[in-house]
């Protein structure tokens, strides 16, 4: 699988429109200039020699360097991964947080008020362009109200002190500058966009917590529970959300990978520099190489997601352990 | 089977919203000319962002045209490319997912390989890529966003075509000494379609949600094509003055998603047999 991401991603620079020996000249750009940079970047040589190159340069970190900004890109990818890694994390923590509430309120009462808000909420949230929400949020949160900060990861005139090693700077403002009002800045500035970012899997998650809990409290042994005398509330939280909980847990797992193409649009909205928007930058200036690592980077990540969240099932259920694969 | 469905309708509320919306989408569609004199691509005036009036229901836009008739256009443009995209995936998808399932061995580990390849990467992010690949226009977002959605179809259909295809009938069609071909498209095909139909009617929701997302970002070509997506992005480029145009052109796209999976989730009770018998 990762063979086939790594070809593909090579291939993709092949594929984009246009020249980049062209792009990179500009005005100088004779025939002969052109045969010299393609030789100097190596673009003459065989497509096999060229693919082990790049392979083993990836998997040293080098991926070259940025047609546009002509900055390595491995560099600029050490600033924008952590900034979405940062707005996910935060993003899908909400997420389940609201989402698994929700579901459960829903559950316990079905057909109450709390049913309703649960399923519109959830049925809204997968049909609403979140580049919309974010817009209007940020209209009436950031304008009108004047709550959180328009966008942006941080206020960098007010913080001109802050230059963190990593690009967590949440982490670093509490390990390494040990300042709580920066760490209280950046969270400012994470919450709304990761709130935007958290509908669709809140929506998602609280529908599948709901459907998954009304059928555990419809199983035998929460009525032997309740029969026994056992109060409400531990019924649903010690005993049904235990197993209800199971299919939703490993399903965040594959919820990251949405959160990746949500994040384009989110942090588009929110001047976020994070990957998505590297990776539209990329797109929309033809930029190859930027474009390639990006892109074998995701995959990358989604295909070791995916592989984490099968191994979840066995370690989150005791059950699957012992039955072997299906 | 329609008489069927319609005696489900008339008792499954949010079916019925999903229907009501999704009629409103294409009546606006087909009577844009009625409803409005102005052409989206008639300048009216050089008051931009003006307020709605009685001669322009929803004001103009940053661009001086009547808003409005951006929008009952924008339906046609978004239903047309919403439309196209989810046939080229039912096609594509469904195509890949019979032959896959129909002739199973190494053609079905390889064609699902495939699939499991494609679906190796966010969605959206994949169709970004296309997009490069293949240059900035709306048919280039029908053909993306096309391609991206195949796998689900492809799926699906392989696990129809793999049940359908281990019943009896099928067996005696084989014994007859059909060809493969006739036996895939007559007999296996025609009994695998009814859990599409959901499929179907839900693609059509994220299709005209990842069409818009990627006009939005500016991979949408002429930014005068009446689309929704297109207009969100012209009232955005302005944001004091273009917040009510954002505001119009997200909501019609938050009704129409929300018509088709409205309407999705009631075709899927329907079909369910556990659930249609509450």
């Amino acid at each position: 699988m990762l063979i086939a991401i790594s070809i593909a991603s090579f291939l993709l620079l092949h594929a984009l429109p246009g020249d980049p020996t062209a792009a990179l000249l500009g005005q100088q750009a004779t025939e002969e200039n052109m045969a010299a940079m393609r030789h100097e970047l190596g673009l003459d040589r065989p497509l096999p020699v060229q693919y082990a190159d790049f392979v083993s340069n990836a998997a040293t970190g080098d991926f070259g360097r940025s047609y546009f900004s002509n900055q390595e890109v491995s560099r600029e990818l050490q600033q924008k991964i952590p900034a979405t890694i940062e707005l996910a994390v935060a993003a899908m923590l909400l997420a389940s947080i609201m989402g698994i509430s929700l579901g459960i309120l829903a559950s316990v009462k079905p057909r109450s008020v709390w049913d309703f808000i649960c399923l519109f909420i959830a049925l809204t949230g997968v049909s609403m362009p979140i580049f919309w929400l974010g817009f209007m949020l940020q209209q009436l949160v950031a304008g009108d109200l004047g709550l959180v900060p328009f966008g942006g990861r941080f206020n960098e005139a007010g913080w001109q002190g802050f230059q963190p090693d990593t690009g967590f700077f949440i982490y670093e403002a509490i390990f390494t500058y040990r300042s709580p009002e920066l760490a209280l800045e950046l969270l400012h500035h994470l919450a709304l966009p990761a709130f935007v970012l958290a509908t669709v899997p809140m929506a998602l998650i609280a529908r599948m917590t709901r459907a998954s809990m009304l059928e555990v409290l419809d199983q035998d042994y929460i009525r032997t529970a309740r029969a026994k005398g056992v109060a409400p509330a531990p019924v649903v939280i010690r005993h049904a959300m235990r197993n209800a909980l199971i299919p939703v847990i490993t399903s965040i797992g594959t919820q990251f990978g949405y959160l990746l193409g949500g994040a384009v649009l989110t942090e588009t909205i929110f001047n976020w520099p994070g990957m998505g928007r590297y990776v539209v930058d990329a797109v929309i200036r033809l930029d190859g190489k930027p474009l390639q690592a990006s892109v074998l980077i995701i995959a990358t990540f989604f295909v070791l997601v995916n592989l984490f969240t099968d191994i979840s099932y066995s370690v989150i259920d005791p059950r699957l352990r012992h039955r072997g694969r299906e | 089977m329609i008489r069927d469905f319609l005696r489900f309708l008339r008792k499954h509320r949010p079916a019925q919203a999903g229907v009501f919306l999704i009629l409103l989408v294409i009546a606006a569609a087909v009577l844009a000319p009625v409803l409005t004199e102005y052409g989206p691509k008639d300048p009216v005036s050089y008051d931009f962002f003006a307020d709605p009036s009685a001669d322009h229901w929803l004001g103009l836009d940053g661009q001086g045209y009547d808003l409005f008739s951006r929008i009952v256009y924008g339906a046609r443009t978004t239903l047309r490319i919403a439309l196209l995209a989810t046939l080229l995936a039912l096609l594509l998808g469904g195509l890949l997912g019979a032959v896959a399932g129909y002739a199973g061995r190494w053609v079905d580990l390889a064609l699902m390989r495939v699939v499991d390849f494609m679906m190796s990467f966010p969605s959206f992010l994949l169709a970004v890529v296309m997009v490069a690949i293949l240059g900035k226009s709306l048919e280039n977002l029908v053909l993306a966003v096309g391609i991206v959605g195949a796998p689900l179809f492809a799926r699906q259909v392989r696990a129809e075509v793999l049940r359908v295809k281990a019943l009896e009938y099928v067996e005696s069609a084989r014994a007859l000494g059909y060809s493969h071909l006739r036996i895939l498209l007559r007999h296996v095909l025609p009994n695998c379609l009814t859990p599409l139909i959901v499929l179907a009617t839900l693609g059509m929701g994220s299709a005209i949600l990842d069409v818009a997302g990627l006009a939005f970002l500016g991979l949408g070509g002429d930014p005068f094509d009446p689309e929704w997506g297109l207009i969100l992005k012209a009232g955005w480029n302005s944001p004091s003055k273009g917040a009510f145009q954002v505001g119009v052109a997200g909501a019609c796209i938050l009704g129409t998603v929300l018509g088709f999976n409205l309407l999705g989730d009631g075709l899927r009770d329907w079909l369910d047999p556990r659930t249609r018998l509450k």
